[in-house]
């Protein structure tokens, strides 16, 4: 048992939040690599989504008896998103299809990138609240010496 | 830091069968040790919020919170520490004021 335990809880949070918006800023970035459709060789970006996944405290597991706590959370993987690519018709461009003239940009909606750019930001925001709680109520116990 | 290895009650299930062993007050000197303990450990802190400081100045730790978290932590260990000690001291005068 550490006082500390829940700082580190919330702080893998706050990390977790943190590489989200780094993965939303490299898809919002990435919104005009473009690639040559039908050209395995040449693909376009493809939008990329973190799997978040609770950490245990194995320690804890180990025990007879005692039951797993929660130790954070972690982003386990990367998954990309394999959604057709929008297809826009553009000959003179250097990834255009010699045959159509169809160039392959990514299927990333900036709308949606957005939403989940808030949704990281507000939980990130809740880490640190709850950090803020675990820190006053050690704050308050050690007032009760006082 | 654990300065004083009092067990959770949530966790009373389990935890009663280590509290005892950790509480063997008795040996000569655990005060002493304990001390030593909650020094170590305050110590510890103060370095581990220093060098994450270090780290993120040097580019190593890419984490602000993680240097936040890291000194907010050697700050509640300290005042924890101080605490302890005014009760020292006030116990110490308690008895210096002691009539004879």
């Amino acid at each position: 048992m550490s006082l500390f335990d829940s700082f580190g809880i919330s702080a893998s949070g706050m990390t977790a939040n943190r590489y989200w918006a780094d993965l939303i800023a490299n898809n919002v970035a990435n919104v005009n690599s473009t690639g040559t459709p039908g050209d395995p060789e040449n693909q376009p970006y493809q939008r990329q989504v973190p799997v978040f996944q609770e950490l245990l405290r194995q320690k804890l597991l180990a025990g007879a008896g005692v039951k797993a706590v929660g130790g954070g959370v972690r982003v386990s993987r990367l998954v990309n998103d394999n959604n057709e690519p929008r297809l826009v018709y553009d000959p003179d461009h250097p990834h255009a299809n010699p045959e159509t003239g169809y160039v392959a940009y990514p299927n990333i909606n900036i709308l949606n990138e957005m939403v989940n750019l808030i949704s990281a930001t507000r939980a990130y925001e809740a880490n640190v609240t709850t950090l803020e709680a675990a820190k006053s109520m050690y704050l308050s116990a050690l007032e009760m010496g006082r | 830091m654990q300065i004083m290895p009092v067990a959770l009650p949530v966790q009373s299930g389990a935890a009663l069968k280590t509290a005892p062993v950790s509480t063997s007050s008795e040996s000569g000197g655990s005060f002493k040790e304990l001390f030593d303990k909650a020094i170590n450990s305050l110590n510890a802190s103060q370095l581990n919020a220093d060098a994450n400081v270090q780290k993120f100045l040097t580019g190593e730790v890419q984490d602000l919170h993680t240097v936040m978290i890291a000194m907010e932590e050697a700050r509640l260990s300290m005042q924890l520490a101080v605490e302890v000690r005014n009760k020292l001291v006030e116990a110490y005068q308690e008895l210096s004021r002691m009539q004879v």
